[in-house]
């Protein structure tokens, strides 16, 4: 891990909001996420339910050194502005056609919802955020794997800013396509758990999801959603709608 | 389980060959189990399925963040995953093998020993 240590104050901060997870959560805990009357979702949910009671909340991903970095797929949505692509969105794959003819300048995430603060951040204000370098196994539910390495601001730091209000259980992403998905506080306030806009030491490539994506190291790949464009805090779950993972047969927990 | 002094060459042998001729006895309605069963058994219970569940952990990568060792025992996810294969391979086919011979030794009469016990 490669981290700017002149910002200690603030890392102190969210070490302790990050190492606190489980007392924020108190609220949570019988928040679980919809099963539709489907047997296989139970058993999803058992699952979230196990690795939630018995699994130490914090406890970091495998990190590797830059020799172990391997090639990298892009697969699913590869350029949310192609009208043709299966999860083209008519609203926002425009828009994200346009911020890539300004070269992403005017791109903006914004951060709604359970927060003291709402706002919205250009790429330019989340890096100068304290940033957080590391080179992960990216698992496919496929069956491949891929290591790579991410640079982005911990999404910590950010709900922190944001001002998180206690009685938040989840963290939902838009994306410019027609894919948006959720996770828990424990996965939010994981130190892995990044806004990613650097991968291998460049910018994150178009296919790969510029100008930001997520990184969530404890579940599998689909998790880690691409082409960010909003966030939104939540105190119950929220399926979504049609645009959501779980509604199109994914499982919403997917750390296996 | 193989008694001690059970592993003998030619033991090992002869069951061997009667394996390979495929020449199945009528149920005797005791265990008589031979070495190659009682290995096979063996294999399955104490190898074959714990490596499933270890290697099925090791693929979780919530799993492995709280129990990195999986990782350095199986030698990583993707060899994780190769073996986690191969055990069920092998665990199919010891399914199958029994089912056909549940068939060949008599599925009516086995199937009553199995469910009413007589």
């Amino acid at each position: 891990m490669k981290t700017n240590s002149l910002i200690t104050r603030r890392k102190a901060i969210v070490t302790r909001l990050s190492g606190g997870g489980g007392l924020v959560l108190s609220g949570c805990s019988r928040e679980l996420p919809p099963t539709y009357g489907n047997i296989l979702r139970t058993g999803d949910v058992l699952t979230y339910t196990a690795h939630r009671t018995l699994l130490p909340g914090q406890s970091l991903a495998r990190e590797y050194s830059r020799k172990d970095i391997s090639s990298f797929s892009a697969i699913g949505t590869t350029n949310p502005a192609e009208p043709g692509a299966r999860f083209y969105e008519a609203t926002h794959g425009p828009v994200y056609e346009r911020l890539r003819e300004y070269a992403l300048t005017e791109w903006r995430l914004s951060i709604e919802g359970r927060v003291d603060q709402p706002g919205s951040y250009s790429l330019a204000d989340l890096k100068r955020f304290h940033m957080r370098t590391q080179i992960t196994r990216h698992t496919c539910e496929e069956g491949w794997s891929a290591i790579g390495e991410w640079t982005g601001v911990p999404l910590s730091l950010l709900l922190e800013v944001a001002g998180v209000l206690p009685s938040a259980c989840f963290v939902s992403f838009y994306q410019f396509d027609d894919i948006a998905d959720s996770i828990d506080m424990v996965d939010a306030l994981h130190p892995q758990t990044i806004l990613a806009y650097g991968m291998n030491g460049r910018d994150l490539s178009i296919p790969h999801g510029a100008p930001v994506r997520l990184r969530v190291e404890k579940q599998l790949g689909y998790k880690s959603v691409k082409y960010l464009r909003r966030i939104v805090v939540t105190n119950e779950f929220d399926d979504l709608g049609k645009s959501g993972l779980i509604q199109n047969g994914w499982s919403w927990y997917a750390g296996i | 389980m193989p008694r001690a002094g059970e592993f003998t060459p030619s033991l090992l042998w002869r069951d061997l060959k009667n394996h390979l001729r495929a020449w199945i006895r009528a149920p005797t309605g005791g265990p008589q189990y031979g070495l190659l069963q009682k290995s096979a058994y063996c294999a399955v219970i104490f190898i074959a399925l714990p490596l499933e569940v270890l290697t099925g952990l090791t693929m979780s990568p919530a799993i492995t963040a709280a129990y990195p060792f999986l990782l350095d025992v199986f030698g990583g996810f993707q060899s994780a995953r190769t073996i986690h294969f191969f055990a069920f391979a092998a665990l199919v086919l010891f399914l199958f093998v029994h089912v056909v011979m549940i068939i060949k030794s008599g599925f009516k009469r086995q199937m009553r020993a199995m469910t009413f016990g007589e």
